[in-house]
């Protein structure tokens, strides 16, 4: 396998500058899934921690049973399962682009952009979860 | 932190894969941004209709209805806050969006750094975002821990 790309007239050219900021996007996303994924880690801590006061603070605005604890539970588990998706696509997409660049392998830059679209597809699922709540808040 | 050297003498190859799966995040990444914008100003309308409601359920001179205008008034900053969160990230997934389907359309090598340049910005002040969300989550934690 070839690591080095034959380049034409007409493919575009990463120059220096531009791998400089691919260098830097990559060591940021790296930290940043770092930072989401402690984020995560003290959501989960915090909701074990304070599960009964926060089971008592819905039961006092909605009636929960037993069923419905459990599909508040359930919903909360299926978050935080996207959210690791998304902070492993994060991750992938940082270390593709970084392997591309240390061995300029196009195939592995391209596995870079591959996982940072994943990372905006889920960015998009959020957002558009996101809008519906607020919908729901105004009307 | 910042380090604006050239990594190499020699560009590294965008091939037409590199070019189809970049002009595919670009494009999701403008959809994020979009949907960016309509939440922040979602956020903050939201905080304006709950501005409205709460501090005007009472009359005026009402010992209660002044401190629930203060509450309104928190709940009103608070939304402007994270709407303008909001719409700043969308401004830099836009950035980098518009300027990296340029760079590719038009092969322009100075529009494609200036994407790449926002994206990282965003990504950059992201970072700041959560980290300041983390330590609001610790500050909740201790004060639900010393309860």
């Amino acid at each position: 396998m070839e690591p080095n790309q034959s380049s034409s007239l007409f493919e575009m050219q990463a120059d220096g500058l531009a791998q400089s900021r691919l260098n830097s996007i990559s060591k940021w996303s790296k930290f940043i899934a770092i930072v989401v994924l402690i984020m995560v880690i003290i959501t989960a801590i915090f909701l074990f921690v304070a599960k009964d006061q926060i089971i008592e603070a819905f039961s006092s605005m909605v009636a929960l049973d037993n069923r419905a604890t459990g599909v508040l539970i359930g919903i909360i588990v299926v978050v935080m399962g996207l959210v690791i998706i998304w902070i492993v696509a994060l991750f992938r997409a940082a270390t593709f682009i970084k392997q591309g660049l240390l061995s300029k392998n196009s195939d592995r830059l391209a596995e870079g952009f591959k996982a940072m679209r994943i990372f905006f597809v889920i960015s998009v699922v959020f957002s558009v979860l996101s809008i519906l709540s607020a919908l729901t808040s105004m009307f | 932190m910042e380090n604006e050297q050239p990594l190499s003498l020699f560009g590294l190859s965008i091939d037409e894969e590199n070019k189809g799966t970049l002009r595919s995040a670009s494009q999701w990444g403008k959809v994020l941004a979009v949907l960016g914008f309509v939440l922040g100003a979602m956020v903050i309308l939201l905080g304006i209709i709950m501005y409205n409601k709460i501090a005007g359920s009472y009359g005026p001179g009402d010992y209660a209805a002044r401190s629930l205008k203060t509450i309104a008034l928190r709940y009103l900053v608070i939304s402007v806050l994270f709407g303008g969160v909001f719409i700043t990230g969308a401004i830099f997934t836009l950035n980098f969006s518009n300027r990296v389907i340029t760079a590719l359309n038009t092969h322009d090598q100075y529009s494609l750094n200036s994407g790449l340049s926002a994206i990282k910005s965003g990504i950059i002040f992201w970072t700041i975002m959560f980290v300041l969300f983390i330590l609001l989550l610790v500050l909740a934690f201790i004060g639900i821990a010393s309860i």
